[in-house]
């Protein structure tokens, strides 16, 4: 447990849509506009994955979470910071030299309805990482280790010559997961995995993905926006905001205290089912699009607390006496 | 008086080769400035049934039997320009897209001012005076300039005001929402919710909310009615439906809830998925899924029953009532 | 509405091949035309067996029997659909016509589709300047009229390597210049669809699998941009062959020796006058109506391939 696993430090990462021959040359008259077209999706985030825990990042429409899995995944190369998967730079990794890491950590999509192949059966999306992955197995061994997979996440193993097409949304996230197991990761990364589902299922996904955990002993990168899930499931949780972490903690110490004031706001605006909980906490605003590099703390517009230090000053990760990691001046400085 | 009184609402869709039934007998009441919401998961046929209730249900589908009554008048039986005076003018639709309402090509506000215009006869000018009052009291921010925008410059929770508001322009009875606040992110949508709800009490605006996600319908609703499989399988205050809830389906899908369960503990799931239409089963469609299902839940449809907090249909609940008021005969 | 009704449809069984018959059962012009078709491939496939005359005995040309009239007119129930100028059964000649017609458009639109799959596939999901060399390419070539480069070619070719060459390789050197010059067409449908498909999940998940990207490309990506391809394969094997036609017309396609239909057809325009209309017109209704029976096809193809209709 508390064997750091995965180290993420100083990631950054800017998508731009500059990218052809053509797409440099710019008529003179627009040369100011071509900052819009850049994006900041991630902007410096630091953040550790122990052994065997489940860390869950919260946060709205664009803060950057799914950029931060892909990254983790190498889908996406980051512009800055480095990753290191147990002692190994793993960012910049080309195909090959990725490749001893692809059967150590697996990825399970957002949407259960594209993330598997539709021209595919199940058979074929299954047994191709396990033939892949182990060319020595006989078709015989790869076949039945597809059946074992199928049977342990609940699919009968006589539908495995069907499309994606013929089976429920909770069925194709359970064939998804089936289909990260099969190249027996230790890590996970999981974007939204539940979000498409119905609550019933979700409840099936979810239980599972701990009793998967349990087994393998398994880590979970969870992202998700859902803090119901996210107060059930994580034993640590990241939140993020315009591409950085403002706040990291434990579940129950950030539901019972959370700190950050967006973390406040976040948790007060869930809509829970007892009717005595107080009224959300209004923000100012809307979440403002990434296209410039954000100068001071990313919360700043929005932030009833904000002073011109915040507007200038970008805020570090400090420590707080309860054991969770705050980036705010105002909790600094004692103002909150 | 019931605003809006749905009898025995059945709506079939018609196919090639087979007749699929996507809501059975639907019944339910609607008073002046009363809010209820429709829950229930995907392919429960609850979007079905508020399009059904402004009749705007798309070929294939049809309404097969039943009436929906809007003071008396049958929504059911009316001809296309009725239909067209009654949707928008007293019964107003929000989607979950904003873009479904919305035209890209047009401002915000030239929409605004011809849906004022097209209602009522009035200069451009006043017309954009009403419209800009109504950002404002859906709480948009400097109205006058998002009155020129397109609808692409907005965020989604900002389109999401302007449905409303362009909602707003003709005092509509009732308001049929259609998860509007799914696609939105959680602050947005508990603004949107506050919103909605402020708007429905300070107008005495009637409101179905159809949503998947108790949490919201609980914060909105007075009276809910749980869907499953094409059918209402109970009906009551919400708050009820929330403590103490009557029909086995209703009880798993709060118990599913994460927040039901200790954390890392299972959370209690619901065995299976829900039916499609073309597989619907026989007797009490959630039978398969049923912990407490009997021979009796396979063959038979069970009757709406009232069970003192709410009303439900299910053999289980008729059973216990029938047992309990045979010990009270007994006692007496 | 849409979304509604999308998951009232009934889940459909099987695959999409399993679909699309039964989606032919129910269409009377669509079997109509997949029976031409299939009888066309079928009489082309047994030319040899089925022609009353053999096209490659010497005594089948015979000057004596030149331009009888088709048998209800002439009741000379040796030939048929008549004879031709030199003397040849039009039947017969026919036959092996459509026969070499079919094999040069079916093989270049083979052509054409391979090429245009390849650089489709590899500009859509490498992207980038590869991207912008290949379709700039495409440009290029699609600005020049495939009409041009084909009798530009050709006519270089016969001036260079003299005509009894030509006429010995006409068939390959004419599927070549077919096949090379529409292939733009097939890469810039495939690249339209990899470009959708490419943000696709799945597709990150077989890149996070490992997987080559040569194997994510044809394994993973290919199969699934293919339904509009098979439209534009049966509409671009009409357009082969019509352009085949062209070219044997302006005398640039395939030789009188071995004549294809669009050689028959430019064959008989100058006995138009003469009166011996059928040497021109048979051919050319044999022709029409084999385009006809392949664009609708193809219409129907399109209809039933729509990815809306279908749905995964």
């Amino acid at each position: 447990m508390t064997h750091p696993l995965i180290q993420i430090s100083g990631l950054e990462k800017t998508f731009s849509s500059d990218t052809g021959w053509f797409g440099k040359w710019r008529l003179p008259g627009r040369k100011g506009r071509g900052k819009t077209d850049q994006i900041f999706a991630l902007n410096g985030v630091n953040l550790t994955i122990y052994q065997g825990e489940t860390l869950c990042v919260v946060g709205e429409t664009g803060c950057g979470k799914s950029t931060l899995a892909r990254s983790i995944m190498g889908l996406d190369e980051p512009s800055a910071g480095e990753i290191h998967y147990l002692d190994q730079r793993i960012d910049h990794l080309n195909n090959r030299q990725r490749m001893l890491f692809r059967r150590r950590m697996q990825m399970v999509f957002q949407n259960p309805y594209a993330s598997l192949n539709p021209r595919m059966t199940v058979y074929q999306t299954l047994s191709e990482p396990i033939a892949f992955h182990n060319p020595q197995l006989s078709r015989l061994d790869v076949d039945e280790q597809v059946e074992t997979l199928l049977e342990s996440v609940g699919i009968s193993a006589n539908s495995s010559d069907r499309y994606p097409h013929e089976f429920s949304g909770g069925q194709r996230q359970r064939i998804s997961l089936a289909r990260a197991l099969s190249v027996e990761p230790e890590f996970i990364v999981a974007d939204e995995p539940l979000s498409a589902l119905d609550v019933s299922v979700q409840a099936q996904v979810l239980n599972l993905m701990m009793d998967k955990q349990e087994e393998y002993n398994l880590s979970y990168l969870f992202i998700t926006h859902d803090l119901a899930v996210v107060e059930h499931f994580a034993n640590r949780v990241a939140v993020m905001y315009l591409g950085r972490i403002c706040e990291l903690a434990n579940t129950s110490t950030l539901f019972s205290a959370p700190k950050h004031p967006y973390t406040q706001a976040l948790l007060s605006a869930i809509p829970r089912l007892d009717s005595t909980a107080a009224d959300p906490i209004r923000l100012i605003g809307e979440v403002p699009t990434p296209t410039e590099k954000p100068i001071g703390c990313v919360f700043q517009a929005r932030c009833p607390y904000a002073n011109p230090r915040c507007y200038s000053e970008t805020p570090d990760m400090t420590l707080q006496s309860d054991g969770s990691s705050v980036a705010c001046h105002a909790i600094e400085e004692g103002r909150l | 008086m019931n605003l809006l009184s749905v009898e025995h609402l059945n709506v079939n869709f018609h196919f090639k080769k087979r007749e699929l039934t996507a809501l059975i007998d639907v019944s339910f009441n609607l008073k002046r400035g009363e809010r209820i919401a429709i829950v229930g998961e995907s392919g429960a046929g609850k979007s079905i049934l508020g399009f059904s209730i402004v009749n705007l249900i798309g070929k294939p589908g049809y309404i097969q039997s039943g009436t929906i009554k809007l003071e008396n008048k049958d929504i059911t039986k009316m001809n296309l320009r009725q239909l067209q005076e009654i949707r928008g003018k007293r019964i107003a639709m929000i989607f979950q897209d904003p873009m479904m309402t919305l035209n890209p090509v047009i401002t915000i506000g030239d929409q605004l001012v011809e849906t004022i215009r097209s209602h009522t006869k009035i200069n451009y000018k006043d017309a954009k005076n009403i419209a800009i009052e109504k950002l404002r009291n859906v709480q948009i921010a400097s109205p006058e300039r998002r009155f020129d925008q397109y609808p692409h410059e907005l965020s989604g929770g900002m389109r999401q005001r302007v449905i409303i508001a362009s909602v707003l322009l003709l005092n509509p009875d009732i308001i049929i929402a259609d998860e509007p606040t799914t696609a939105l992110d959680v602050t947005i949508q508990a603004e949107i919710l506050q919103l909605l709800l402020a708007i429905c009490r300070d107008n005495g605006v009637a409101l179905i909310l159809i949503s998947h996600d108790l949490g919201v319908v609980s914060k909105v609703a007075e009276r809910t009615l749980v869907m499953y499989a094409g059918q209402i399988v109970e009906e009551g205050p919400t708050l009820e439906i929330i403590n103490d809830p009557q029909h086995p389906y209703t009880q798993g899908l709060l118990n599913a809830l994460p927040q039901m369960a200790l954390p890392g503990q299972r959370l209690n799931q619901i065995k299976g998925s829900m039916p499609s239409l073309a597989e619907r089963p026989s007797g009490c469609a959630f039978h398969p899924r049923c912990p407490y299902a009997t021979d009796k839940c396979r063959t038979q449809q069970p009757e709406f029953i009232y069970s003192g907090v709410s009303s439900v249909a299910c053999f289980m609940v008729e059973d216990m009532l029938s047992e309990f008021s045979q010990d009270d005969e007994g006692s007496l | 509405m849409k979304h509604i009704k999308a998951d009232l449809t009934p889940p459909i069984p099987g695959s999409r091949w399993r679909h699309m018959l039964s989606g032919f059962a129910g269409d009377k012009l669509a079997m109509l035309a997949l029976f031409i078709f299939l009888f066309y491939c079928l009489v082309a496939l047994l030319a040899p067996l089925v022609a009353p005359f053999d096209v490659d005995d010497p005594a089948f040309m015979d000057l004596f029997n030149a331009e009888i009239a088709p048998s209800w007119i002439s009741h000379d129930y040796r030939f048929l659909l008549g004879t031709d100028g030199q003397g040849r059964d039009l039947l017969s000649v026919i036959l092996y016509g459509t026969r070499l017609s079919l094999t040069i458009g079916v093989c270049a639109v083979i052509l054409q589709a391979s090429i245009g799959i390849c650089i489709g596939l590899i500009a859509g999901y490498l992207g980038g300047r590869v991207d912008n060399f290949l379709m700039r390419c495409a440009d290029i070539q699609l600005s020049f009229s495939n009409m041009m480069v084909a009798i530009v070619f050709l006519a270089v070719f016969q001036s260079i390597f003299g005509v009894a060459m030509y006429q010995q390789l006409a068939m390959l050197v004419l599927i070549l210049v077919i096949g090379l010059t529409e292939w733009p067409l097939f890469a810039r449908t495939i690249r339209a669809s990899v470009l959708a498909e490419k943000q696709k999940e799945y597709v990150d998940a077989a890149r996070v699998m490992g997987i080559s990207q040569k194997r994510i490309m044809f394994r993973h990506i290919l199969p699934n941009t293919l339904s509009p391809v098979l439209v534009i394969f049966t509409v671009q094997i009409a357009n082969a062959i019509v352009a085949e036609a062209a070219l044997s017309f302006l005398g640039l396609g395939m030789p009188s020796t071995e004549p294809s239909l669009g050689s028959l057809i430019s064959e008989g325009v100058s006995y138009m006058f003469a009166g011996s209309w059928w040497i021109c017109v048979i051919p050319s209704i044999t022709l029409i109506i084999l385009i006809l029976a392949m664009n609708l096809l193809g219409d129907w193809l399109r209809d039933h391939l729509n990815p809306r209709a279908y749905k995964d």
